[in-house]
């Protein structure tokens, strides 16, 4: 299988960190390792490219978040991100919107094959 | 370390937002290359390939800029706007920042009372105080500004000694030097009002009499302002300063 490049993801990264937070809160490496693990190593984006949607979804209140010590007491302290209502309902009309657009699509590809 | 907070601060600091803002930015974008680098130099067991995996991995510095400034919105760029006015500017030491913010309040502070003044000196020109009022009005505004100044710079000055940062040692004799000295500034204002203000020493040092005790509590509060906000100054100061190239 062909990995998923940048362009082909943007507009769905957005819709895939609320997805990954729903599974309890992460920092952004943790996002980032379960996007992968969930992806299967296909997807191929810039990982710095993760900040901006952490941020934008912030700015829009579907997510927050707060410094946290790292679980080495010493360590330095870690941006934890968790999902807001607001999020969980963005997340809930992302997939409906997914499914609508997968239907249409795939009616269409499997209508000209 | 230093070639990947290299890499990120190229695409931090063009960014248009506060200082406070991209210094989350930095720390959280650090993390995440430093956590690459080490899963890379894991993997590939040289140093100088896993830093390229990484910053291969991590993304162009001028795409990141690009995203990142559309991630911060209008009033994190007003906020730039007034630090790039009004705040530090790398590489400016704390002397030359301290002595230009003295210089734009007494700018400020001058346009604001000849705006006030004006319409006293219409209306009200043959009041018997008015020269009184210009003299303590004239007073307040230079005290004000050397007290910018003087102050400001003895709490940079201290804290770079209380915390130890931007190569100054640790010293609690130089910070209890410098408590002493902005109490001593404080005490001089109290008699330069009086002085100047009311014209009389006398005044002077009936104002410096009632300043003491207060004069007491300014070097508290400088090294609980440097206690609390210092360490996230230089950690700023460092990133501004760091040499990243063209």
């Amino acid at each position: 299988m062909e990995p998923i490049g940048g362009d082909t993801l943007r507009g769905h990264l957005e819709t895939m960190a609320l997805a990954v937070l729903e599974n309890g809160e992460a920092h952004g490496f943790e996002i980032w390792r379960r996007l992968e693990d969930a992806g299967g190593g296909a997807l191929r984006l810039k990982e710095g490219s993760l900040y901006p949607c952490l941020y934008r979804l912030e700015k829009a209140g579907l997510i927050k978040s707060a410094w946290e010590q790292g679980p080495n007491d010493s360590g330095p302290r870690r941006r934890v991100y968790r999902l807001t209502r607001k999020g969980s309902c963005r997340l809930a009309q992302g997939r409906v919107e997914w499914r609508h657009f997968v239907g249409v699509v795939g009616n269409i590809l499997g209508a000209v094959t | 370390m230093k070639e990947l907070m290299i890499h990120v601060e190229r695409a931090v600091r063009p960014v248009r937002a506060s200082g406070h803002r991209k210094d989350r930015m930095r720390r959280e974008l650090l993390d995440h290359l430093t956590e690459i680098y080490q899963a890379e130099l894991k993997r590939l067991g040289s140093e100088a390939a896993a830093r390229e995996q990484a910053i291969q991995r991590f993304g162009e510095p001028a795409d990141l800029t690009r995203e990142l400034q559309d991630s911060v919105g209008w009033g994190e760029r007003c906020s730039f706007e007034m630090e790039r006015r009004f705040g530090w500017r790398a590489p400016e030491s704390a002397a030359r920042y301290t002595f230009r913010i003295g210089v734009q309040f007494f700018v400020f502070i001058n346009i604001l009372a000849a705006l006030l003044f004006v319409p006293v000196l219409i209306f009200d020109s043959q009041a018997p105080d008015l020269m009184i009022r210009l003299r303590v009005g004239t007073a307040f505004v230079f005290l004000c500004s050397a007290d910018l100044f003087l102050l400001g710079l003895l709490y940079f000055k201290m804290r770079d000694r209380l915390l130890g940062g931007l190569g100054a040692q640790r010293s609690w004799r130089r910070v209890a030097v410098y408590g002493v000295l902005s109490m001593l500034v404080f005490l001089a204002n109290g008699f330069s009002f009086g002085y100047l203000g009311i014209g009389d020493a006398a005044e002077g040092w009936t104002l410096t009499a009632y300043s003491a005790p207060f004069a007491l509590g300014v070097p508290l509060w400088l090294g609980l302002i440097a206690w609390f906000y210092g360490p996230g100054q230089i950690r700023h100061t460092e990133w501004e300063c760091l040499k990243i190239g063209d």
